[in-house]
């Protein structure tokens, strides 16, 4: 079934749009794409055009090999990408309630560091998904929606949001543990240095960690890595979590402990408001009812 | 002019028909319509795929001028879906000539 031999005209346009598809995918529909143009050559000679000009108007008619290549790869490995995604997004969703109930249950009996070393671990657990489920959201508009340069702007959302986890961890590991979960950031006992170096630099890393954050915002805002007004959404958010920890660690230096209740609800609110939304999307590209859309 | 998303009703439509390979496709879509309805000729073999991992549409083999051939066939699903988009469709464009009247 397979044509080893397609046109050289033909050869590279297969290349682009077979480009990272499974094996078997590429070769079903290589063969698929030698015969029509074969066909659609053979069909352009016998009209009266010369063997060259139906050749090349035939390849103008199966149009972009990237366009084709995209819509491959969303109707062969979009499938169980968009099924992972969802997944991941509940999981999270889950992992966000049974958090804080295994923190409480383990808070009476461990020391801090053993409390911290659960925190830390637990967010690296919400982190990878996270991750994971932003870059196939970028493939669900590249591939079925077409919206291109993305990259740039996954990778800048990516370091933003490892920025962020990191200055928090840093935070843990410093303050008591059990300041993720609204109760008064009180330092840890178990600390041999004194309590103020540990808030100065607690509020250090949190301050830095959050104004670049917000230089990567301002960044974002002004330079448009793409259109379709998803760089200024992500710019807006990124800003938000650089004013939240540039406000948790000015808190701690003046001792206005009232502001980090409000910036965590802030932070726990935007998690169960994203979280089910994307699981929600992921499902709907999965089970569409239909293919049919007429706008 | 663009089919946009009206492409996967008309492959439904032509594979109820007759069965067919993807060249008889877009060659029945662009005789049919006089050349009207134009479209990215490449395009039209994901949308074959993404059929038939919905089930709608079903992949046999096929031989023609002694070349294998990978053909399509509607199955009862597509049949159904097909039914249900026909008739939705109707209901959109009796909504459209209500409000655009008669512009032909």
């Amino acid at each position: 079934m397979t044509n080893t031999h397609p046109s050289p005209m033909l050869a590279n346009w297969r290349e682009i749009a077979l480009d990272g598809l499974p094996h078997d995918v590429n070769r079903t529909s290589a063969a698929e794409f030698d015969a029509h143009f074969a066909d659609g050559v053979a069909e352009r000679i016998a009209e009266g055009q010369a063997l060259l000009e139906a050749q090349k108007a035939t390849l103008d008619a199966l149009g972009s090999a990237s366009q084709v290549n995209r819509a491959l790869r969303d109707a062969h490995l979009g499938r169980w990408s968009y099924r992972l995604a969802a997944l991941l997004s509940m999981f999270n969703i889950i992992a966000l309630m049974i958090v804080p109930m295994l923190h409480d249950a383990l808070l009476p009996t461990f020391t801090h560091a053993t409390k911290t070393a659960f925190l830390i671990a637990a967010n690296v657990a919400l982190f990878i998904p996270t991750i994971i489920v932003l870059n196939i959201y970028r493939r669900l508009l590249e591939w079925r929606f077409g919206v291109a340069g993305l990259h740039g702007l996954v990778r800048v959302i990516s370091a933003s949001l490892l920025l962020y986890l990191m200055a928090d961890m840093v935070g843990m590991a410093l303050y008591d543990a059990s300041i993720a979960y609204f109760n008064p950031p009180i330092l840890s006992a178990e600390t041999p240095l004194p309590q103020w170096i540990l808030s100065i630099v607690a509020a250090a890393v949190l301050i830095v960690c959050g104004l670049v954050l917000l230089v990567l915002a301002a960044r974002l805002l002004k330079e448009g890595v793409n259109a379709a007004g998803l760089s200024q959404f992500a710019a807006v958010l990124i800003g938000v979590l650089g004013v939240a920890l540039s406000g948790v660690g000015v808190s701690l230096i003046i001792g206005f402990q009232g502001a980090l209740l409000p910036l965590m609800a802030l932070d726990m609110l935007a998690h169960f408001l994203v979280w089910p939304v994307l699981t929600l999307l992921f499902y709907r590209e999965i089970a569409r009812p239909s293919p049919i859309r007429y706008a | 002019m663009n089919i946009k998303g009206g492409l996967p009703l008309l492959i439904l439509h032509l594979l109820a028909e007759q069965p067919g390979h993807g060249y008889q496709i877009a060659s029945e879509i662009k005789r049919r319509s006089e050349g009207v309805l134009d479209f990215a000729e490449g395009t039209l073999y994901p949308m074959l795929h993404s059929l038939e991992g919905q089930g709608l549409i079903e992949a046999y083999e096929s031989q023609e001028k002694g070349r294998t051939r990978r053909c399509y066939r509607l199955t009862d699903a597509g049949r159904k879906s097909l039914a249900s988009e026909r008739a939705e469709w109707a209901t959109y464009t009796g909504a459209m000539n209500l409000i655009l009247g008669d512009v032909s």
